[in-house]
């Protein structure tokens, strides 16, 4: 009779370990999927909002055809610094302080050709 | 022993001392009164015309005294601001009254005149920026605004009649000190050190001990706290957002979209109107149209030149093909063809079009169009010059124009060139580009000599101030053109290579003329594997030697379709397939099928296929076996089968001859 219970016991302990094993296994390649979709979804937020600053920044200065106004440069603001990249801020920076036309040309060139080297692939 | 008590009790009480003056001491090390820094929390004005300034920033270093204010503030459009320039600065009356000028590279001077620092340290007031009139607000409270923004400027220097201590740091003596201190200590006399030392620890002490209860009060609070960043809009535009100029560059732009078309093509428009008509209307004009070519078939200008005299005397359609009679057309060589040649005009004039006249050898040229021949261009032709061989032109993604020819095997080329003066050798050579037999897709089609003139000429005429490089490559063999009746037209007749695969002819004018130099002219050529007859075993193929092989083609005039007269174009038709099993027909354009006869197989009829141009037919035709499913059973097989029928009938006849033993022993 005690022998039947160690006996059961012994399974029941390998049981446990062998679903131990099972389950920590699938929590490591859970977090390991995890971690892929995280890092693509951090890619895909950022893909867009590199689009939407881009698309932004030729729409409404490239294409403007009057000054652009406070709302317009406060969002432009706001959207250069949610992309949290210190190349593209500071393109954008060299570009607002522009001096000449020449310069801003310039900013203009960079700043398209570093935003589209940003999209990740 | 109660010695020994009170001395420790004396050391305890020493020690608690310390640690009160370590902690309590800190801010009055800090709080100079006299000498203030910016407040962290509190460092940006609001300039109306240009945005915050910030008086607080990493290298700004502002120092606020009781004589003024020195360092810098940093305004993100405009660049640093020098409180505390050579010529002028900012000064203070020590009770917190500022004035004089601070100075700007980008904005000019600044008028501190109206700024105050009040009894707790905050700046009040405007400075104003001369060149403008603008102003600059230290503080919201100034315009009542801190509900839209929360902007102050704040220091720790306080007036003199605010000041509670000494106000030099000296640890809080307590006693009381006049409105005006005068400076204590000489200013000859170096800093004192160990306050410095005490600075350094303090300081250590109390970054480990905040990043210690930040790390632990951190765990309790969510991660990536967003961080509240201040947006500086200044509310006048920066010039590059005015639209006072030109952002994208206009001359770049204009050289990159309104580039000409490419030389090659440049000079074939002018030298041929036809296509210059023919691109301009598709809308062709320059280089990034040229896309607009790829996988497009040109009506080329030989087949132009015919067709729109044609069309000019109202005779594009067979219905008005009456029209022509009697009628002289001046395009080379029809002026005096032969009853060979009007035959083969009746037979190229098609039901929906008249296609092209083809076939005309050079020697049946008058000498005006001999003339008139191209310079510099090489022509291919063969089977005796009745066929000109098909050219397709083909743009690449990168512009390049390439041409290239296909033929058989084995066929014997004609090549033709006209040098634009007197040549001192033209040399050809054949040289092996790749080896992948790939059957070839004619993008842009060309019919004639004069079709083919024209885009022979692409890419081809090019001045080599060296010798040519062909000795770098792979040369298969080289050849004269020559010049033997001296009209000026070299020719050579090259045996194509036997192998399939893709090779390069390029042919070099040495001019005698040294200006000239030496020229030449490259053009691709695809050798086509052959067609051959085979039949499916086991899903392999067996080629089917002495096939017989008959092409049929379609009669525009009898609508019918007849025995290919081959002889005509120095071919034979019907042909017998060799061992290989293979055949080739180089024909002109045209409707066309196969017939095969073979001993074993079925008779072979196959479906009508059409030829566009003249090319080689290089189709592979599997023939069915004519035994049907006994075509299952080899002779092997058979006598197996025969075998074993015969053992099972003398197994057979053992047992009725055992049965009967049996029944007559009863």
């Amino acid at each position: 009779m005690i022998e039947n219970e160690k006996r059961f016991v012994v399974i029941f302990i390998v049981i446990l370990v062998i679903s131990n094993v099972f389950f920590a296994y699938k929590f490591f390649s859970f977090s390991k999927e995890l971690e892929t979709i995280k890092s693509n979804q951090v890619k895909v937020e950022l893909n867009q909002k590199i689009i939407n600053f881009a698309s932004m920044f030729i729409k409404k200065v490239l294409q403007a055809e009057k000054e652009v106004d406070f709302e317009t440069r406060l969002s432009l603001e706001n959207a250069v610094r949610d992309l949290k990249d210190e190349e593209v801020m500071a393109e954008w920076q060299n570009f607002t302080a522009s001096k000449t036309e020449a310069d801003a040309q310039n900013s203009v060139k960079k700043l398209l050709g570093i935003l589209i080297t940003k999209i990740q692939k | 022993m109660l010695e020994k008590k009170s001395r420790s009790k004396l050391i305890l009480f020493r020690f608690f001392i310390v640690v009160l003056l370590l902690f309590f001491g800190t801010k009055l090390v800090f709080a100079s009164e006299t000498n203030g820094i910016i407040d962290g929390n509190y460092k940006y004005a609001w300039g109306e015309n240009i945005g915050w300034i910030n008086f607080g920033c990493d290298n700004c270093n502002v120092n606020v005294t009781d004589d003024g204010l020195s360092g810098y503030a940093w305004s993100t459009q405009y660049g640093w601001i020098n409180l505390d320039p050579t010529t002028s600065g900012v000064q203070n009356n020590g009770q917190g009254l500022l004035s004089g000028y601070a100075w700007s590279p980008n904005l000019g001077w600044i008028n501190f005149n109206g700024v105050t620092i009040s009894s707790n340290g905050y700046f009040l007031g405007y400075a104003t920026i001369e060149s403008d009139s603008s102003q600059i607000n230290f503080n919201c409270t100034n315009a009542d605004s801190c509900s839209g923004a929360d902007f102050k400027v704040k220091t720790d220097w306080k007036p003199a009649s605010a000041r509670q201590s000494g106000g030099s740091g000296a640890g809080g003596s307590g006693f009381p000190v006049p409105p005006n201190p005068p400076p204590v200590v000489p200013p000859t006399i170096p800093p004192v050190v160990p306050p410095t030392i005490v600075n350094v620890v303090v300081d250590n002490i109390s970054e480990t001990i905040n990043s210690i209860s930040d790390s632990f009060f951190n765990l309790f609070q969510p991660q990536n706290k967003p961080e509240n960043t201040i947006v500086e809009i200044p509310k006048i535009a920066p010039l590059s957002l005015k639209v006072l100029w030109n952002l994208l560059p206009r001359k770049a732009i204009k050289e990159f979209v309104f580039a000409p078309l490419p030389y090659e093509v440049r000079v074939l428009a002018s030298k041929f109107p036809e296509l210059d008509r023919t691109l301009k209307s598709v809308g062709i004009k320059r280089l990034t149209d040229m896309s607009k070519l790829s996988g497009v078939t040109l009506n080329l200008p030989g087949l132009t030149e015919l067709t729109n005299t044609l069309r000019n005397v109202g005779a594009e359609r067979l219905a008005g093909v009456d029209k022509l009679n009697s009628v002289n057309f001046d395009i080379p060589g029809l002026s005096n063809l032969d009853e060979k040649m009007v035959n083969n005009i009746g037979v190229n004039i098609g039901t929906g079009k008249i296609s092209l006249i083809k076939g005309l050898p050079l020697t049946k040229f008058s000498l005006l169009e001999k003339k008139n021949l191209p310079s510099e261009f090489v022509f291919a032709r063969t089977n005796g010059e009745l066929i000109d061989l098909n050219v397709a032109m083909s743009v690449s993604e990168k512009g390049e124009v390439t041409q290239k020819i296909s033929s058989l095997p084995g066929k014997t080329l004609r090549f033709v060139v006209k040098p634009i003066s007197k040549a001192r050798s033209v040399t050809g050579y054949f040289i092996f580009k790749s080896a992948t037999p790939k059957i070839t897709q004619n993008q842009i089609p060309r019919s004639s000599l004069t079709a083919s003139a024209l885009f022979s000429m692409s890419g081809l005429v090019e001045k080599t101030s060296k010798s040519v490089p062909v000795e770098n490559k792979l040369v298969l063999s080289s050849f004269e053109y020559t010049d033997l009746d001296h009209d000026g037209i070299y020719t050579a007749d090259v045996v194509s290579p036997s192998v399939p695969g893709e090779y390069e002819v390029i042919t070099v004018i040495d001019y005698l003329d040294p200006v000239l130099g030496a020229r030449q002219m490259r053009m691709i050529t695809v050798i086509d594997p052959e067609g051959y007859v085979f039949e499916k075993n086991n899903g392999k193929e067996t080629r089917i030697p002495s096939a017989i092989i008959s092409l049929y083609s379609l009669n525009n005039l009898t609508k019918k379709y007849e025995l290919w007269v081959a002889k005509d174009y120095q071919q034979e038709n019907p042909q017998i397939t060799d061992v290989r099993g293979t055949y080739s027909f180089l024909v002109p354009e045209g409707s066309y099928y196969f017939q095969i006869e073979a001993p074993g197989y079925d008779f072979y009829q196959g479906k009508a296929f059409v030829v566009v141009e003249g090319s080689g037919i290089h189709q592979n035709i599997e023939l069915k076996s004519s035994r049907g499913w006994f075509s299952v059973f080899d002779w092997k097989t058979v006598l197996l089968i025969v075998v074993l029928l015969l053992l099972v009938y003398n197994l057979y006849r053992n047992t009725l001859r055992d049965k009967l033993l049996k029944f007559s022993n009863k």
